[in-house]
């Protein structure tokens, strides 16, 4: 009776184990494979994050264009007299018309997430950094829509005080070659228009800069993560 | 004792071994008919992008021809009478009017994208330009949306100055329109319409750019496809 018993008792561990192995070594596979998926898209975010670096410092370029020009502009406005037709319209037209439109490559980001890889990712705050980045982007272009919005009421004026010289255009791709045929002195409400506008390029700017930085913390997590043993 | 350990060796790897073999069978199935169901949604989407090529394709053509007669418009804005009212309108008519709406059909795409077969796509590159081909759609209908509006703009100044010259509304819109008003067009109007012909020749090499990148993930699909 014990013989059997122990028999049995040997066979039942037996197929345990090797089922338990089998289950342990295809988990295993399982893991490796969804963790060379989570690597993968990950390594493709980190493209889509050099690309959006490129975009962000060709915002930060042609916003920063427009505050200098409208500063430019209301520092000078008493004097214009003094500069050429050529030079005020070349700050007015920086000034009204060099806005940007964030378009984001957000399709991996949003792969990953669906796909539900995101939760095999260890580090908790990338995932909160990956959150947090393409949140920030939906409130850059809630800004980029505000700065649209503030250009559309110069539309008036430009129209009657701008004219193109020609179609020429800058390193960053903007036209910029106007000429400004108005009154000088340009009205204080326009002044005070541009300046508002302004302070709107201002904020998305230093949105932009705070970006830049996080996105190099977020790189460097990324690329820890993906070489992680 | 040694056959005892032997015969339960044995019953062991031949435990281990049905089970992953079981396992195995099932992976296997369950890839193909996967891999299948990949192959068929990647076949949708080459009929997508053989349509997204005609329409912009057509798009294509559309802004060009807007694009030369903004350029005919400017080069002769200072000898405009010099020309018949059926010329200067049908010009007008082209720079102004001619505005197209890109709608893309990214249904086979976004099924793709969250069933998660696109993970078994092999090549990377093609995922990677499937990508980037529907993110640059949204900054493609963005610049149109952006053109749309400048013509607008125009509308009134078109409205008041030229009119119709058949009366059919029925068909594609011909702009066979004559312009009716006042030669001596003031500025404002040319700067305008350089500003919307800017927005026109960026979607254009836009356009070329798409089309070049779509007959790669054409080749890619078509490869990707028949891989065994």
């Amino acid at each position: 009776m014990k013989n059997t018993i122990a028999k049995y008792l040997i066979e039942f561990i037996v197929i345990i184990t090797g089922i338990s192995l089998s289950f342990y070594v295809e988990k295993l596979n399982e893991t490796n494979y969804k963790e060379n998926l989570k690597n993968q898209s990950l390594g493709r975010i980190l493209k889509n994050i050099e690309v959006d670096t490129k975009d962000f410092k060709f915002n930060l370029d042609a916003n920063k264009k427009s505050i200098y020009s409208t500063e430019w502009l209301a520092e000078r406005n008493d004097e214009l007299q003094l500069y050429s037709r050529d030079s005020v319209g070349y700050h007015l037209n920086r000034a009204i018309f060099f806005n940007t439109i964030l378009v984001d490559n957000q399709e991996e980001y949003r792969g990953l997430q669906n796909s539900g890889l995101i939760e095999l990712i260890d580090n908790e705050n990338l995932v909160t950094n990956l959150q947090e980045k393409y949140v920030r982007h939906e409130f850059f272009k809630k800004i980029e829509d505000f700065i649209l919005k503030k250009m559309s009421l110069f539309e008036d004026f430009s129209s009657k005080n701008l004219r193109y010289n020609s179609y020429r255009t800058d390193e960053i791709g903007m036209s910029n070659d106007r000429i400004f045929i108005g009154r000088k002195n340009i009205p204080y409400n326009i002044i005070e228009s541009l300046k508002d506008k302004r302070t709107y390029h201002n904020f998305y700017t230093f949105q932009i800069k705070e970006r830049l930085e996080a996105d190099k913390i977020l790189v460097d997590q990324i690329k820890k993560e993906i070489n992680r043993k | 004792m040694k056959k005892l350990i032997l015969k339960y060796l044995l019953e062991f790897i031949v435990i281990v071994f049905g089970v992953s073999l079981s396992f195995y069978v099932e992976n296997y199935i369950e890839n193909k008919k996967k891999d299948g169901l990949k192959n068929q949604s990647l076949n949708r989407i080459l009929q997508n992008i053989e349509t997204d090529i005609h329409d912009n394709n057509v798009n294509l053509k559309f802004h060009s021809g807007s694009l030369s007669s903004s350029y005919w418009l400017i080069k002769n804005k200072k000898k405009l009478s010099n020309f018949s009212r059926d010329t200067v309108g049908y010009h007008f008519s082209k720079a102004i009017d001619e505005v197209s709406y890109f709608v893309d059909n990214q249904e086979e795409y976004r099924t793709l994208q969250n069933s998660g077969y696109m993970e078994l796509i092999e090549n990377d590159e093609l995922v990677k330009n499937l990508q980037k081909k529907y993110s640059e759609h949204t900054f493609m209908k963005t610049i149109e949306a952006q053109i749309i509006e400048r013509s607008k703009k125009l509308m009134e100044f078109q409205f008041i100055n030229s009119s119709i010259m058949n009366d059919t509304i029925l068909g594609v819109y011909k702009f066979n329109k004559k312009f009716t008003g006042n030669l001596n067009i003031p500025n404002n109007v040319f700067d305008r319409i350089i500003d919307k012909a800017f927005f026109d020749w960026f979607y254009i090499r836009s356009i070329k750019r798409r089309l070049k990148d779509d007959s790669l993930i054409i080749k890619q699909i078509n490869k990707e496809i028949n891989t065994k």
